[in-house]
């Protein structure tokens, strides 16, 4: 019931990989992001000084994030706001798509999350190597001793992994108990009653979660940057 | 071994919510890829150009509000240049007001005595003018008199005269005494 269709397998070598639904629907979220994006690009040129209905929208979210870069994330990594951006926008979508029928969450399987939460930890590598050098590596995997470097390995491996599990976790929940429910009321109420738990599971959930792995994505990022 | 890509037309469900296997690792692949490429357009096709639009037009609006600040400042400075100019123009024209009433008044009192002087010459003048219009007269009555009393002396003289001729005689006199002295 909450398995994970298979669309097509493509033969790679030795190894099939499967197009699973996830693939599928991440490939509609982007297609609709990209759209979007083009056709803000396109009306940008269009763009006034006194903003109205659309660019009013399009403003809005990106002087948010950029506020929300600004407060959180270190100057050093204000280069990486179009990632955070992608990334939040992405969740987001990703995880309140669950609302248009037959669409399942990308999120509520886990290797998609987890890819998200690697990146972040390379992310946090990459920034505290640059902006921190050997001070980075040995105040975050030889502190307070040498000897404490297999405890920080597994330490910092656990960053992506409880980000991964977090958005999982959740939006796989909310599926679940969201298809339960399907199952459980009658046909008629079937149609009023998952309404509300779709608000809460898919739109409320979604939203929460979406921010929670950006912000502490970046929150990780900021502190590895400043980490020196 | 497949090679190549099979499109199922019906999608299978696959038994597994989560496995930690080699299909689950592999499925990570496409989902990096995806989102890499996700993230590169965005970022350059939305956030960045909008983002530059935003700061563009964020920085033209401090510039003005920066010109406009400095055009009032400007403003208030020319104002209250402008208000001590009228200032000292004000005291300027007190002082110019006063000096005038000053003058007007030293120059009406000096008017004054000066007309009064010669109000009092004129009337001096014309008490001797009268004096001397006076004794003029006088002598002219005078002259007057004793031609008349000459002339009657001289009639008395040479005609004997009745009452009616001496009456006429003296009113002659008289009348032409009058008419010497009212002359």
């Amino acid at each position: 019931m909450f398995d994970v269709p298979i669309h097509g397998v493509v033969s790679i070598g030795p190894v099939d990989l499967w197009i699973t639904n996830t693939i599928v629907v991440t490939w509609v979220v982007m297609a609709v992001l990209i759209t979007f994006a083009i056709i803000v690009r396109i009306k940008l040129k269009k763009f006034t000084d006194k903003p109205t209905g659309f660019q009013n929208a399009v403003e809005m979210a990106v002087e948010a994030f950029d506020g929300l870069m600004k407060s959180n994330g270190h100057k050093n990594i204000s280069w990486l706001g179009g990632w955070f951006f992608t990334l939040f926008t992405f969740l987001l979508f990703a995880n309140i798509i669950g609302i248009l029928p037959g669409m399942r969450p990308p999120t509520g399987d886990w290797p998609l999350p987890f890819a998200l939460a690697l990146t972040s930890f390379f992310l946090i590598q990459f920034a505290g190597i640059r902006y921190g050098g050997w001070k980075y590596i040995k105040g975050t995997y030889m502190s307070p001793h040498w000897a404490f470097f297999p405890i920080n390995v597994l330490g910092e491996f656990s960053r992506p992994i409880s980000l991964s599990f977090r958005l999982f976790g959740n939006i796989l929940g909310g599926l679940i108990l969201i298809t339960l429910l399907y199952t459980l009321v009658p046909v008629l109420l079937s149609y009023v009653v998952p309404v509300a738990l779709h608000l809460i599971f898919d739109l409320a959930f979604g939203v929460l979660q979406a921010f929670i792995f950006t912000i502490l994505s970046l929150t990780f990022v900021s502190l590895a940057a400043a980490e020196n | 071994m497949n090679q190549g890509f099979i499109f199922l037309l019906n999608a299978e469900p696959v038994p597994r919510l989560f496995d930690l296997d080699l299909q689950t690792f592999l499925q990570m692949l496409p989902a990096l890829v995806n989102f890499i490429v996700l993230a590169l357009v965005l970022t350059f096709i939305l956030y960045k150009p909008v983002r530059a639009f935003l700061h563009e037009r964020a920085n033209r609006i401090a510039r003005e509000l920066d010109e406009a600040e400095a055009t009032k400042q400007a403003a208030i400075a020319l104002k209250e240049q402008y208000e001590q100019l009228l200032k000292g123009i004000e005291l300027e024209r007190t002082a110019i007001l006063d000096d005038a009433r000053k003058l007007a008044m030293e120059r009406r009192s000096r008017d004054m005595t000066e007309t009064k002087k010669e109000i009092e010459d004129l009337k001096a003048r014309a008490g001797v003018e009268i004096a001397a219009e006076l004794d003029r007269v006088k002598n002219m009555v005078e002259h007057a008199i004793v031609e008349i009393s000459s002339e009657m002396a001289g009639k008395l003289l040479n005609v004997t005269i009745d009452p009616s001729i001496h009456n006429r005689l003296f009113d002659e006199a008289m009348a032409e005494l009058e008419a010497t002295v009212f002359k």
